[in-house]
């Protein structure tokens, strides 16, 4: 058992010093996530980074050596307890985060998965606190039924979280975000719709377009998804036009602009009610997929958020 | 006697003429450009001679020439980087022999010859906010550099810097230091601030005159953080303009844009003369981004959004009080 224990001990010691390492090459693209995730206090996320990073590397060189073993799994613990705190609050919101956990090393998981492999990790570590806990011998004395009560009322606990979290009862209850009954029926009525595949809806308001940022980013995402033939059938983009401007609701005039550049996919005009009734304060990017949002971001958003969504939609940016 | 009686009525006369009726400008609407033409997102307008006008079209990545029918004759560049196309043209100027074009928010300037042949380009030291040319052919040019006191440079007609002018009220802060200027007739700098109520008056040497303020809209606009820093100062933005855009007359009036803070947001202008004296207030039909007036003080208005221009004579009428 100890010998068991140990091994286990060395490979999560190996397994938190390669995550730590490999986000050291992104260690700015990390910064921005964590950023992006706390809006309104910039700058936080470079603190954040610096923490997580080194206890990750220095949690993972004394667990390979064997030493404090249970002061570094409580940091563990705390750590690993922000994340899922983080990726379950982004799968109430349906909001995909590319949390970077790997750094440099891509593994693509969603944040489903994501979240069940924390919870895996922050299950070994409890444990191994459990173990090695020297109190634990002398005052707690645990049966073993006793023991496996805990253990199955937790994974029971557990169980029940990740699925609240990942199925979208809460975001459904607590519609924070997107209406998403108004996005549906956009998608129902203009799209008849596919409930198969994955759709990437970019909804655009030409005002928002005065930011250069904003176009320039809209436009880098437009060349990307332009680059990938296969799958541009899924993506649709919509104009917000007020009733008010009878310029701006000239379909021949948006015609135009699509063949200047050079889009390829679908463009409507929608009323402006449509936009607000959305939620919709932003030109925004948003994932649909099997009637949840998977992607829901506001443009600008930067190359990594378009490589993003170009993931989720299953096709490449190669 | 009798002379003297009638010159006594003669004067009376004038005396109440002069009381009762004043000059009253108006505008009268002459033509529409870019009803039946596409024309996307204006940026910019300017004369390019007295039947013809030069526009900016951002979302169109081009520069246009507008015949007075409305036609559009030319329509120069692309998107992209190379030479004479555009990432989204912003401002443009025109100095009887050359044309430059800014792509908006960027530095690079790109010059053409009145045949809208590629010449050269050359970059301001900072984003560029407006372009103008003086008597001399010279291209003044209004950008962001982040220094206080800085903004607004002199280049010859072949692209080289000579000066940079020193203006009294940029800080340094990215908002507050955004202005559009003109030129008058009579030579004078005219630099009206956005998010700020001052207009500043300088001679083309550069040397302040006077700056005054329009008296009936707040000092500055109202600020909110749109990002709150941890070690560093919040980021805050302005909300709305103050004003909007400047064009002057023949006869060295300076005419004002204002903004969302205007009693008729984005449709009021402001005349002064280069003292500072108010003249009065007109008010457009509809709300606009931009102004600019020609040698025949035609002034050009650019409406819907930035796809329409409208182009009204200026007159002056005799009214009654």
């Amino acid at each position: 058992m100890q010998k068991v224990l140990r091994y286990t001990i060395v490979v999560l010691g190996f397994f938190f010093l390669i995550a730590g390492g490999s986000k050291v090459f992104v260690f700015l693209t990390f910064a921005e996530t964590i950023d992006n995730f706390i809006p309104y206090l910039n700058g936080i996320g470079t603190i954040l980074s610096i923490i997580i990073i080194s206890a990750e590397v220095l949690g993972g060189i004394f667990y390979i050596i064997n030493y404090k073993i249970v002061l570094f799994s409580y940091m563990f613990l705390f750590i690993i307890s922000t994340f899922i705190t983080v990726l379950s609050i982004s799968l109430v919101l349906n909001r995909e985060i590319n949390c970077r956990c790997f750094g440099v090393i891509n593994f693509n998981f969603s944040n489903q998965n994501e979240l069940i492999l924390d919870f895996i990790l922050l299950d070994i570590i409890a444990l191994i606190i459990f173990v090695n806990y020297k109190l634990s011998n002398k005052k707690i004395k645990l049966n073993v039924v006793t023991f496996c009560l805990i253990v199955l009322f937790g994974l029971y606990i557990e169980y029940n979280f990740i699925s609240v979290t990942t199925s979208g009862k809460l975001f459904n209850q607590n519609a924070t975000s997107l209406n998403m009954q108004k996005l549906i029926d956009l998608e129902n009525h203009y799209l008849f719709k596919n409930a198969q595949n994955p759709k990437l809806f970019l909804l655009i308001d030409f005002d928002d377009f005065n930011c250069p940022p904003c176009f320039d980013d809209f436009i880098e995402f437009n060349d990307a998804l332009n680059k990938n033939q296969k799958n541009i059938n899924r993506i649709y983009a919509f104009f917000a036009f007020n009733e008010n401007d009878n310029i701006l609701s000239d379909s021949i005039r948006l015609e135009y602009w699509k063949q200047r550049n050079n889009f390829k996919y679908s463009l409507f005009l929608i009323p402006y009610t449509i936009f607000e009734s959305i939620n919709l304060k932003k030109s925004s990017a948003i994932l649909l997929d099997n009637g949840r949002v998977v992607f829901n971001e506001i443009i600008p958003m930067g190359k990594a958020k378009h490589q993003k969504a170009l993931n989720l939609l299953n096709i490449s940016d190669e | 006697m009798q002379h003297i009686i009638i010159c006594l009525f003669a004067f009376i006369y004038l005396f109440v003429s002069v009381n009762t009726f004043q000059n009253r400008i108006v505008l009268h609407e002459v033509a529409t450009y870019g009803d039946k033409n596409i024309l996307l997102n204006i940026m910019d307008v300017i004369p390019f001679n007295s039947n013809s006008i030069l526009v900016c079209d951002k979302l169109d990545y081009s520069f246009k020439l507008i015949e007075e029918t409305g036609t559009i004759s030319h329509s120069i560049g692309k998107r992209g980087k190379s030479k004479g196309d555009f990432m989204g043209p912003g401002n443009i100027a025109f100095n009887q022999e050359n044309i430059i074009v800014a792509d908006f928010s960027s530095s690079r300037i790109q010059m053409f010859d009145k045949k809208f042949e590629y010449m050269k380009k050359f970059y301001s030291p900072g984003p560029v906010f407006d372009l103008n040319v003086d008597k001399n052919k010279n291209f003044w040019i209004a950008c962001y550099t982040g220094n206080k006191n800085e903004g607004l440079f002199l280049y010859n007609r072949s692209g080289k810097r000579l000066k940079n002018v020193k203006l009294r009220n940029t800080t340094g802060d990215l908002f507050k230091d955004i202005f559009t200027f003109t030129i008058t007739n009579s030579n004078y700098l005219i630099i009206c601030y956005i998010v700020q109520n001052k207009i500043e008056v300088l001679d083309l040497n550069g040397n302040f005159i006077n700056e005054f303020v329009i008296k009936t809209l707040p000092k500055f606009a109202k600020e909110k953080v749109i990002q709150k820093n941890v070690f560093s100062k919040d980021l805050i933005a302005p909300e709305g303009n103050i004003t909007q855009s400047i064009a002057s007359d023949r006869k060295n009036n300076i005419y004002i844009l204002g903004g969302d803070y205007s009693p008729n947001p984005f449709r009021d202008i402001y005349i002064y003369d280069v003292n500072g004296k108010f003249i009065q207030k007109i008010v457009l039909p509809q709300k606009a981004s931009l102004i600019n007036i020609n040698k025949e003080d035609m002034l050009y208005s650019v409406h819907n959004k930035r796809r329409i221009i409208k182009k009204y004579k200026i007159d002056v009428i005799l009214e009654k009080r």
